[in-house]
């Protein structure tokens, strides 16, 4: 037998598989470099064996489940938090969007009732129409700039959670790395 | 133990369930932590994220597997991930005790073998320590081992086979047997 098959024999034998163990013992008795290695092989088989296997420390189930806890808890409290804002900002838009162009709508629509029942003021009534008119303009300049602002809200609200989760995660990690 | 009951309770939310998944299995996973990391409190860490992960992805178990081989791959990952990410510089623990009552002489014999047997499995990377942990502790098959650490049957022999040689060659140098 060859060094080469000699180890190769080991290897199936620690493996538990079936070998010539008298071709293995012959090959060991004339090869010391072989020995040495199939004694190394072996002590460190028994090592493996006969290590114990390690119980977990006192009270490792609650802290376990106290960490799932806290863990839970953080999460919800994350998503409840972007579910708030997201659904607070999307609303504030949609409300301001509605009103702005409701007010635009109305004072146009106003515009000509108002024309009509002054006929007989026409100064008064020019007065009116001019305010009317400054009004609409100041509401259509306004929409895009309130709009403007409102995303410009919604862009914060979401980066300012996204830094919000991100801290928990690292606060969260540094905690549980040192209880 | 009706562990299915457990388990689909858990699934459902039932923390109260998954405690008791934990309690059955706390020590097998905390010790493939310990004798993957060397070290009690990153074992502990380690051992408790693997059960925060098992919780998080219950879902995704497969009920025709065993719990434990499914929990031992999370807890093997977990300890792979966690050793490359430290680069493997986590300080050996030389002062493990496992309890029970044995005289002092006993207690240094193994003591003195803990920590060879420690200072062997830190010799080598951490898939094929994954490797040997699960079959000298757990008495996983090749096959089975192949299925915790998703390798193939040839690689986890090939990686079992270089990992006792380089045991055998450590061996030679940290306790000169």
């Amino acid at each position: 037998m060859e060094c080469e098959t000699a180890r190769n024999v080991m290897m199936e034998y620690l493996d538990g598989k079936p070998v010539d163990r008298g071709a293995l013992e012959a090959h060991l008795s004339r090869c010391a470099e072989c020995r040495e290695a199939w004694e190394r092989l072996a002590r460190v088989e028994q090592l493996l064996r006969e290590a114990p296997t390690v119980s977990a420390p006192m009270g490792f189930v609650g802290r376990t489940l106290a960490h799932l806890d806290r863990k839970r808890r953080i999460r919800r409290a994350v998503l409840g938090g972007l579910v708030l804002t997201t659904v607070a900002v999307g609303g504030g838009i949609l409300g301001l969007g509605a009103t702005v162009w409701g007010l635009s709508d109305l004072f146009e629509a106003l515009g000509p009732l108002l024309r009509a029942t002054l006929t007989l003021a026409p100064r008064l009534a020019d007065v009116a129409r001019t305010l009317l008119r400054s009004l609409c303009l100041t509401a259509d300049a306004l929409t895009a700039w309130l709009l403007l602002l409102a995303g410009c809200g919604l862009v914060a609200a979401i980066g300012a959670n996204w830094i919000w989760w991100w801290v928990v995660r690292r606060v969260q990690a540094a905690t549980i790395s040192h209880p | 133990m009706d562990e299915a009951l457990w388990i689909q309770q858990a699934r459902a939310g039932n923390v109260e369930a998954f405690g008791r998944l934990v309690r059955a299995y706390q020590t097998a996973v905390y010790n493939l932590a310990y004798r993957m990391l060397g070290n009690r409190m990153e074992a502990e860490d380690a051992a408790q994220e693997t059960f925060l992960r098992a919780f998080q992805h219950l879902d995704q178990y497969d009920p025709d597997r065993p719990f434990r081989t499914w929990l031992l791959s999370i807890a093997a990952h977990h300890c792979i991930d966690r050793m490359r990410r430290q680069k493997l510089t986590l300080p050996l623990d030389s002062d493990h005790r496992d309890g029970g009552e044995v005289d002092p002489e006993e207690m240094l014999i193994r003591k003195e073998a803990q920590e060879a047997v420690q200072r062997l499995l830190h010799r080598l990377p951490p898939t094929d320590r994954a490797v040997v942990i699960l079959y000298y502790w757990y008495g996983e098959s090749i096959r089975e081992i192949a299925q915790t650490v998703g390798l193939t049957v040839s690689a986890v022999k090939s990686r079992l086979h270089r990992a006792r040689w380089r045991m055998a060659q450590g061996l030679e140098i940290a306790d000169g047997v």
